[in-house]
């Protein structure tokens, strides 16, 4: 448990919105 | 309610009207009022897409849900946000590059260029614009007068009519101006009080591992990322499944995007270069602010089930009080001005740009088109601002006269027909050289049935696995590649002026 959340939901919580700001990211700097 | 909290709202209102007094000197033609000149600037146009879509429902609506649902329902704070990308990525790059060289004011002008129908297609993509719009719209100014009259105690009725003044008094004064203006400024209010109260709210809950501890003694499903996959779910709040959150998905991220008060505004950037960095820059800044709102509703629950707050009691909708409630515990006194600045500005920056759609859609596509082609500026611009007026009027009537739990159904069906409706023809459109006349009115008038009757059937027949809209976006997918391959093709003059094929970048292009 991290913060009181199952391992699987902590990591989810915080991997999909980086990466889809990476993605984002990626998009900018291809311009 | 207290005479310092009336005068700070007051003054938030008098800073608003200012703004479209100030906006107002800048009309100079209709294109000023419907599309800011073209002329708006980087943050400007940012904040601008992310207001729109971020509304009353994303700050009452979205810690609401936290409430009722848990964790499973964190997607939502990624899908939000990132229709705000997709929006001005994936339609903005290429439309805004396309308008630069033709000049078109509404998403209706690209249709009728790209499917060369002046009329067919801009007809019926007008109605439908404004029909939703107007269901949209009322269910902000059902916010506004919740917030409103829950905060300072005076009837639901004055509530809905100061609100719809104040908002209704910028639009019409200062247009797209206005509008642009005054949602840089609610969307920083928006920003600066969530980052405010979140924070300061999971501390009195008693920190995120104590909230998380409570929602998984409720119910340990809270603390996962969906609820098992079963249909019917085993409790009513258990619906958000892994086959559910697809659909949340497509209604989400793609029907907001295409949706009219919020797909026009690409068309108001000044410079092509903001599409490079505006959609990291808007799904940064949303997915902290519902990311914020959404865990300020799991430390609600937490609170609730603890006895430090209590929602009220007679409401059909207290989970969405949520928000209101757990700032109320944080900041005593001096918290109404505060929660009412920050839901307002979330719900005027919608509201706005809501009635905005109606003024341009029905003068600029209707009356133009239809009834006097040869309508001067000035008619048009005085035209919008009143339909803007009428529009109004409408609406609070509807917020008046129709129970709430229909009027979230019906909200829930418009984000569902633009999904159905907008999405395939504006993607088939852009990036199928395919797509036809016949196909693209196909393709809306099916959508369209089908999110109404599928919507109709989940309500009054039986539920469904996933959201209704989906299956009408199924439906509007499949018409339109069907018909289009049995119709003519359009000419290759029409497909090169409107950059029609499969690259974002206009420059891309082998010619």
């Amino acid at each position: 448990m991290i913060i009181g959340l199952p391992v699987d939901t902590f990591i989810g919580i915080i991997i999909v919105p980086v990466a889809v700001a990476l993605l984002l990211l990626l998009w900018a700097l291809r311009w | 309610m207290d005479s310092v909290s009336t005068i700070i709202i007051l003054l938030y209102f008098v800073g608003l009207i200012a703004i479209g007094a100030l906006a107002s000197k800048k009309i100079k033609n209709s294109e000023d009022f419907l599309v800011a000149g073209r002329n708006l600037g980087f943050w400007t146009f940012t904040i601008l897409i992310v207001a729109s879509i971020c509304s009353g429902m994303t700050i009452l609506g979205v810690a609401g849900l936290g409430y009722a649902t848990g964790w499973p329902s964190i997607w939502e704070q990624i899908f939000v946000p990132l229709s705000a990308a997709v929006c001005i990525l994936f339609f903005g790059t290429k439309l805004h590059a396309v308008a630069s060289k033709t000049g078109y004011v509404t998403v209706q002008d690209y249709f009728a260029h790209r499917f060369y129908s002046p009329r067919g297609i801009r007809g019926t993509s007008a109605i439908i614009g404004v029909l939703i719009s107007i269901i949209y719209l009322v269910g902000q100014y059902v916010a506004i007068s919740m917030v409103l009259s829950w905060l300072f105690k005076i009837p639901y009725a004055w509530a809905l009519v100061i609100g719809a003044f104040i908002v209704t008094g910028y639009t019409i004064l200062g247009g797209l101006y206005a509008i642009g203006m005054a949602s840089l400024v609610q969307g920083i209010m928006i920003l600066v009080g969530v980052l405010l109260v979140g924070p300061v709210v999971i501390e009195a809950a008693g920190g995120m591992t104590h909230i998380n501890t409570v929602l998984a003694g409720i119910d340990v499903n809270m603390t996962h990322l969906w609820y098992p996959q079963m249909h019917p779910p085993y409790a009513k709040y258990a619906f958000l499944t892994p086959e559910y959150l697809v659909s949340f998905f497509f209604m989400l991220t793609l029907g907001l995007a295409a949706a009219p008060h919020v797909v026009n505004n690409v068309l108001a950037a000044r410079d092509i270069k903001y599409f490079k960095w505006a959609p990291l820059a808007a799904f940064v800044i949303y997915a902290v602010i519902m990311y914020l709102c959404k865990i300020t509703g799991f430390a609600a629950l937490s609170m609730v089930h603890e006895g430090l707050i209590a929602l009220p009691k007679g409401v059909p909708n207290p989970s969405d009080y949520s928000f209101i409630a757990a700032s109320e515990y944080v900041f005593p006194g001096f918290f109404a001005p505060l929660v009412a600045i920050i839901v307002l500005s979330a719900v005027m920056s919608t509201t706005d740009r809501l009635m905005l759609t109606i003024g341009t859609y029905v003068s600029w596509d209707v009356y133009r088109q239809f009834i006097n082609k040869d309508a001067s500026e000035k008619s048009i611009t005085l035209l919008s601002r009143a339909a803007i007026l009428l529009a109004t009027f409408l609406t609070l009537w509807l917020a008046w006269s129709n129970p709430p739990d229909l009027l979230a159904w019906l909200i829930w069906m418009a984000i569902g027909v633009m999904l159905a409706c907008f999405v395939t023809p504006l993607f088939a459109g852009l990036y199928w050289r395919r797509a036809t006349r016949e196909g693209a009115l196909a393709s809306m008038i099916v959508g369209l049935v089908g999110a109404l009757a599928f919507s109709y059937y989940a309500r009054y027949v039986a539920p469904m696995p996933m959201h209704p809209s989906i299956y009408g976006f199924a439906l509007s997918v499949a018409a339109m590649i069907l018909v289009s391959l049995v119709t003519e093709k359009p000419s290759e003059k029409v497909l090169d002026e409107t950059s029609t094929g499969l690259y974002i970048r206009v420059k891309d292009r082998k010619a």
